[in-house]
C-alpha cells in the first residue's frame, strides 16, 4: 500500500478506496486539490479484491473447464483437472497487478493514501484510526465511498467456516463437493454456475416463486435449461430455516459425507458449504455520520443530489453507499462527478442508462428499458428479437442459445437492449452508446457490422424491428 | 388562521437573495415587525420583519437557500394549528425592510418607490392576491409538489397553468436548491430525472451526453427543447438557443432587477445584444484553466452595464488646474486628519459637480421614453462608484448640494467602508441622480466611464498630475512693477486633474457637455466658492 504521512488538514478527504473513491481522489488531485484517501484494506475495494475481478477471473477458468468437458462434441479430446492452489495464485496475480496499478496512479497524482478507518467528529473534521494510533484531520470537503457489505441472514454467521459470503467464496480455499447457494439473484447464480463448472454439486435455494427478477421469462428458461445441463438444482419457494453440523455417524445414509444439513421449508439439504447471496447493504458503521450531520434514507443509504452532494453540500457520497444499482461502473462515474464537483466544477451524473451484466451461462447483459419497464412507465414502445441460433458466429462458437432484443419508441428511438448469449457483456457497450446518443433503430441497422461476429446479432434485431430482417 | 409570509421585494428591485440566518425558530412566539430572518441580496444584507403576530408553525426555507420574491418564508398561526397549503388567499406579504419599498405586493400601479413617482417598478407586479389560473387537479399537484402557483407562468390557453408547467417549476426549483436544500431527490429515481424535467419522458429525449452536460451547465430543461438535428436530435446549438430567450427576459427586466439605484423612472430599452448572446467557452487542453462562478453581483453589473453600453453616449475629456485647490486641501487635510477624516480632492469635486448641475439641469435628469418626457431632478443625490472585492458598488450621497466638503468627505468614507463590508442598506444604494467615479484613485490618464442608467451623465475623475505649466495670469495685477502685457509667462509646477464626462447624447449635445465640464472646472479652479460656510 502506498503510505504517506497523515496530514493535519486536506482539501478533500476521500473515505474508501474502491472504484468510486480512488477515481474521485484521482480526479480531484488532477484538478489541483490536496487529496487524502483513507482505505481500511487495499486500494480497489470490493470490486477488485472480492467482487468483479476475482469472480470474472475464476469464471473464465470455470468456463474453460466446462468447454473442455464438451470438447468432444466438436471433435476434440481433452482432459482437464483443476489445481486449486495454482488457480488461486493466478487469481491473486491478476488482482495484485491491478491493485499495484491503482497504487501507482495515486502516487503519480500525489494522492496521500492512508491505511486506516475514518470516523467523523464534525462536518469538517474526522478522526482516522490508524494501525498504530489515531489522528484527527480537518477537511474542506469529503467524499464518502465506503461501499456495501453482504447482508447476513439470521443463524448463518459468516464467522462460521462453512458459511460463506461472496467474499469467502472467491477466496477459493477449496472446490466443495457440495455447495448450497442461498439466494438466486445475480451473484448467487454467477458463483453457483462457477462452482458447478469447477466440479461442485450446487443447489440454489430461493425463497421467492421466481428467480433473477430483472430477467424475462425467456431468459429464465434458458438459465434453467443450462442449470439442468450443469447439474445445478434450483429450489424455488424454498425458505431456509437453519442448519446444523452433520455428525459423521448420523448423516451417513441420507447425506453421505456432507458436513452440513440445511433445514428448509422443502426439506433437508445436505451440503459441505453454504454460500449466502441475499444482497448488500450500505457500509456506514463506524463513520459516525450523525457527527457530520449527513442524512441517510430508511435503508441506510446516504441521500445525495445528482452532483453527489449530501445534505451537507461539502460532503459527497458515491458508489454503493448512496444506493441505486450497486455496480462498479456506476461508482466510477459517480467518483468522477464527485471529484470534479469537489474541485469546483459544475458537474452532475447525467447518464441515461447504467448497463448491467450477469456473468452466468448464457451471459446476460442489459442497457436501458426492458419492454415491460417501458410499458409500466406509460411509454408506447415496440420490441423485436434476433435469436443467436441464426447467427453464424454463435453457432461456430457452439453457443447458439440466447437472443438480442431491442426496445424502441414509436419514432424508432432505441430505448433499451437486452442481450442473452455469448459475450453479451462485451456487446452491450455499443447499445449503451446508441441509447446515450439517441440513435434510431434505423441508424443502427444501417451501420455495417463485421461478419461473422456476434455483433451482427444487434443489427439483425434492429432490422427485424423495422420489418426488414433477412436472416430470421 | 395560519398565514404564510412570503419573501417580498426588499425595495431595490431585487428579486432574489440568499437566506443567511433565521432569527426565529419553529414554535417561537413572534410579534409583528420582529425580524424573521436575514437575507443577503446582491449588495446588502436585509432583515425581513414579520407582518404577523403569532407562533411560527413552520420555516419554509433552509439557511443557504436562494429565495425568490414570492417564496414562502414562514407560516405563522396559533400553536398546534395545522399548516394550510400555501395558496394565494392565505398569503400575506412580509413587511418591506426599506421605507422606499413597495408596501405590499399588490398589483397597484401607483406604489411610490422613491421621490417623484413617475411610474411603479415592474418587479412589484407579482400578484399574490389574484389566484392564478389552474384547474383543481393542477392546484392539487402544485400543493403536493410544494410549487407556488403564483410563480408559475401558464403555458395553456389564456395563461392557464398546466400540470407540466407545475412539474417543470418543481424540477427547476429543485435544481436551484441543489446542494443547499436538505430535500434532495431520492436516489432511486434520480437517474431518470437527471437529464431533463418531467415535461417529456427522459428516455425519449434525444440528446447526446455532451449535449446533456451543456444543458446541465446552462440550466436548460431538455424536455422543452425542440431538436433541430436529424430525427429531432437536440444539438449543442439548440441548447444554447433555448437558453438565450431567458437571458432576454432578464435584460428586459434589468432596470428593476439591478440593485444600483432603482430608478423611479421606467425606461424601456432595447435588449442589449451583449447580454442576450450566451457564449459557452469550451475548455481545451492547451493549458491550465480555472473556472470560477460568475457571481450574482457580477451578473447585476453585467446586466446594468450592458444596458448602459447600448445607449448613445459620448465621453468628453478636459482637465482642471487644481493647483490652488490642492493647496487648500493640503492645509485642510491636517484638520480633517484630527477628526479621523481622510480629505481627498473627491469631496471638492462632488461640491463642484453639484454647483454645475444646478447650472445645467439637463445633466441631473432622466429620459422617460414612454411618456416622451425629460425628468429634471431638483435634488442632487450623487452616486459614488466604489471598488469592492466582490465588484463595483454605487452608494448614494443624498442631498450632496446641501452638505459641506467636510461632511461629504466623512460620508463618502463611511459609505465606502460599508460598501466593502456589504453592510449598505437598500436605500443607501438607490436613487442617485448623477454618478462620480474616482478612477484616479487607481490610476490612469483618461477613461470612458459607462453611465449609470437612467442618469444623464457620469464624471470620471482621474489621477492628479503635477506638470510644468505656464502660471495663469493674475486676476488682479495691481503690482506697479509688473507689466502684464510684456512680462514673459512663467513656467512652474502645477497640478492638473483630468475629468472625463460620459453623457447620454439623447439628452445633451457635445457643446452642452463641454460647457458643463467647463463649469465644473471653474469651481475647481476657483475653490473659494466651494468652501463657503465650510470647514
Amino acid at each position: 500500500m502506498v503510505m504517506g504521512d497523515l496530514p493535519q488538514q486536506t482539501d478533500l478527504l476521500v473515505i474508501g478506496g474502491g472504484p468510486g473513491g480512488y477515481v474521485a481522489a484521482l480526479r480531484a488531485a488532477a484538478l489541483g486539490k490536496s487529496v487524502t484517501l483513507v482505505e481500511k484494506e487495499r486500494l480497489g475495494g470490493m470490486c477488485l479484491h472480492y467482487g468483479c475481478i476475482p469472480s470474472k477471473t475464476l469464471i473464465h477458468a470455470a468456463n474453460f473447464v466446462e468447454d473442455a468437458r464438451h470438447a468432444e462434441e466438436i471433435g476434440l479430446t481433452a482432459s482437464t483437472s483443476v489445481d486449486v492452489a495454482k488457480l488461486r495464485a493466478w487469481k491473486e496475480k491478476v488482482v495484485g497487478q491491478l491493485c499495484r496499478g491503482i497504487e501507482h496512479l495515486c502516487q503519480k497524482r500525489g494522492v496521500t493514501v492512508i491505511q486506516g478507518v475514518a470516523q467523523f467528529e464534525s462536518p469538517n473534521r474526522a478522526l482516522i484510526h490508524l494501525p498504530d494510533g489515531k489522528q484527527g484531520i480537518e477537511f474542506g470537503k469529503a467524499i464518502i465511498a465506503t461501499g456495501s457489505k453482504s447482508i447476513e441472514i439470521p443463524g448463518f454467521s459468516y464467522r462460521q467456516a462453512r458459511i460463506w459470503n461472496s467474499r469467502k467464496a472467491l477466496e477459493l480455499t477449496e472446490i466443495p463437493k457440495r455447495l448450497v447457494v442461498i439466494g438466486a439473484g445475480y451473484i448467487g447464480l454467477e458463483l453457483g454456475f462457477m462452482y458447478a463448472k469447477l466440479g461442485s454439486h450446487v443447489t440454489i435455494l430461493e425463497g421467492m416463486p421466481s428467480f433473477l427478477p430483472q430477467a424475462d421469462n425467456e431468459t429464465r428458461k434458458l438459465l434453467e435449461k443450462r442449470m439442468k445441463e450443469l447439474g445445478v438444482e434450483l429450489k424455488l419457494n424454498c425458505k431456509v430455516e437453519g442448519y446444523s453440523e452433520t455428525t459423521p455417524s448420523a448423516g451417513q445414509k441420507v447425506g453421505g459425507d456432507a458436513a452440513l444439513t440445511v433445514r428448509t421449508s422443502g426439506g433437508n439439504v445436505y451440503t459441505d458449504y453454504v454460500l449466502v447471496c441475499v444482497g448488500h447493504r450500505p457500509y456506514v458503521e463506524g463513520l459516525a455520520l450523525e457527527k457530520a450531520r449527513v442524512k441517510t434514507d430508511s435503508k441506510g443509504f446516504i441521500v445525495t443530489n445528482i452532483s453527489m452532494q449530501t445534505n451537507q453540500p461539502h460532503i459527497y457520497a458515491i458508489g454503493d453507499v448512496r444506493g441505486g444499482p450497486l455496480l462498479a461502473h456506476k461508482a466510477y462515474l459517480e467518483g468522477k462527478v464527485a471529484g470534479e464537483h469537489a474541485a469546483g466544477h459544475n458537474v452532475a451524473f447525467l447518464a441515461k442508462v447504467i448497463p448491467s451484466v450477469i456473468f452466468c451461462d448464457p451471459e446476460i447483459a442489459s442497457a436501458g428499458l426492458s419492454e415491460e419497464e417501458a410499458k409500466k412507465q406509460g411509454l408506447h414502445v415496440k420490441a423485436a428479437k434476433f435469436p443467436f441460433q441464426a447467427s453464424g458466429r454463435a453457432l461456430s462458437m457452439n453457443a447458439g442459445d440466447g437472443f438480442v432484443k431491442v426496445v424502441a419508441s414509436e419514432d424508432n428511438t432505441i430505448l433499451g437492449v437486452q442481450i442473452v448469449g455469448p459475450d453479451a457483456g462485451e456487446l452491450i457497450g455499443e447499445a449503451v452508446l446508441a441509447i446515450e446518443l439517441g440513435a434510431s433503430v434505423e441508424d443502427f441497422a444501417l451501420s455495417i457490422h463485421p461478419h461473422p461476429t456476434l455483433s451482427e446479432g444487434l443489427t439483425e434485431a434492429m432490422e427485424n424491428f423495422l420489418g426488414k430482417g433477412v436472416h430470421s | 388562521m395560519a398565514e404564510t409570509i412570503l419573501f417580498t421585494d426588499v425595495g431595490e428591485g431585487i428579486h432574489e437573495g440568499k437566506l443567511v440566518q433565521w432569527r426565529v425558530a419553529e414554535g417561537e412566539a413572534i410579534k409583528e415587525d420582529q425580524p424573521l430572518c436575514e437575507i443577503e441580496t446582491d449588495k446588502a444584507v436585509v432583515e425581513i420583519p414579520s407582518s404577523k403576530t403569532g407562533t411560527v408553525l413552520k420555516l419554509h426555507a433552509s439557511v443557504g437557500q436562494i429565495m425568490h420574491v414570492g417564496d414562502s418564508l414562514v407560516t405563522v398561526g396559533q400553536p398546534g394549528e395545522s399548516i394550510p397549503a400555501v395558496t394565494a388567499s392565505a398569503v400575506s406579504s412580509g413587511h418591506p425592510s426599506s421605507p422606499a419599498a413597495p408596501v405590499t405586493t399588490s398589483s397597484s400601479p401607483t406604489v411610490p418607490v422613491s421621490k417623484p413617482p413617475v411610474s411603479a417598478p415592474t418587479s412589484a407586479s407579482l400578484s399574490a392576491t389574484s389566484a392564478p389560473k389552474a384547474t383543481p387537479a393542477v392546484r392539487k399537484l402544485a400543493q403536493q409538489l410544494g410549487v407556488d402557483l403564483n410563480r408559475v407562468n401558464g403555458s395553456g390557453p389564456g395563461g392557464l397553468v398546466t400540470e407540466s408547467d407545475v412539474q417543470s417549476a418543481k424540477s427547476s426549483a429543485s435544481k436551484d436548491a441543489q446542494g443547499a436544500s436538505s430535500e434532495l431527490p431520492a436516489s432511486s429515481s434520480q437517474y431518470r430525472q437527471a437529464a431533463a424535467g418531467p415535461s417529456i419522458h427522459p428516455a425519449l429525449i434525444k440528446a447526446a451526453p455532451s449535449v446533456r452536460k451543456l444543458a446541465f451547465e446552462l440550466g436548460v430543461d431538455l424536455g422543452r427543447v425542440q431538436g433541430s438535428g436529424t430525427g429531432g436530435r437536440i444539438t449543442e446549438d439548440d441548447v444554447r438557443n433555448a437558453n438565450a430567450p431567458q437571458s432576454t427576459a432578464m435584460s428586459a427586466s434589468a432596470p428593476t432587477a439591478a440593485s444600483v439605484p432603482a430608478s423611479p423612472v421606467s425606461v424601456s430599452v432595447p435588449a442589449p445584444s451583449a447580454a442576450t448572446r450566451r457564449i459557452h467557452v469550451v475548455s481545451r487542453p492547451y493549458g491550465t484553466e480555472i473556472r470560477k462562478p460568475f457571481t450574482p453581483v457580477r451578473k447585476i453589473i453585467s446586466e446594468r452595464l450592458s444596458w448602459s453600453a447600448a445607449l448613445p453616449t459620448v465621453t468628453h475629456v478636459d482637465e482642471a488646474d487644481v493647483t490652488e485647490l490642492w493647496k487648500i486641501r493640503e492645509k485642510e487635510k491636517v484638520h480633517a486628519d484630527e477628526k479621523g477624516v481622510k480629505l481627498t480632492l473627491l469631496p471638492f469635486v462632488v461640491k463642484a459637480v453639484c454647483k454645475a448641475l444646478q447650472e445645467f439641469p439637463d445633466f441631473n435628469a432622466s429620459l422617460d421614453d414612454e411618456k416622451g418626457e425629460v425628468v429634471l431632478k431638483k435634488y442632487y443625490d450623487v452616486g459614488i462608484a466604489v471598488d469592492t472585492p466582490i465588484g463595483l458598488m454605487v452608494p448614494v450621497l443624498k442631498d450632496a448640494d446641501k452638505k459641506s466638503v467636510f461632511d461629504i468627505a466623512q460620508q463618502v468614507q463611511l459609505l465606502a467602508t460599508k460598501a466593502k463590508e456589504r453592510s449598505l442598506k437598500a436605500d443607501e444604494l438607490s436613487g442617485s441622480t448623477f454618478t462620480i467615479t474616482n478612477i484616479g484613485s487607481a490610476g490612469g490618464i483618461y477613461a470612458t466611464p459607462l453611465i449609470n442608467p437612467p442618469e444623464a451623465a457620469i464624471l470620471g475623475v482621474m489621477r492628479m498630475q503635477t506638470r510644468p505649466a505656464f502660471a495663469p495670469a493674475k486676476k488682479n495685477a495691481t503690482d506697479s512693477k509688473a507689466k502684464p502685457s510684456k512680462s514673459a509667462p512663467k513656467v512652474e509646477a502645477r497640478q492638473f486633474l483630468p475629468l472625463c464626462l460620459t453623457f447620454d447624447h439623447r439628452l445633451n449635445d457635445g457643446a452642452a457637455a463641454a460647457l458643463f465640464v467647463m463649469e465644473v472646472k471653474k469651481h475647481l479652479e476657483n475653490p473659494e466658492g466651494l468652501l463657503v460656510g465650510d470647514i
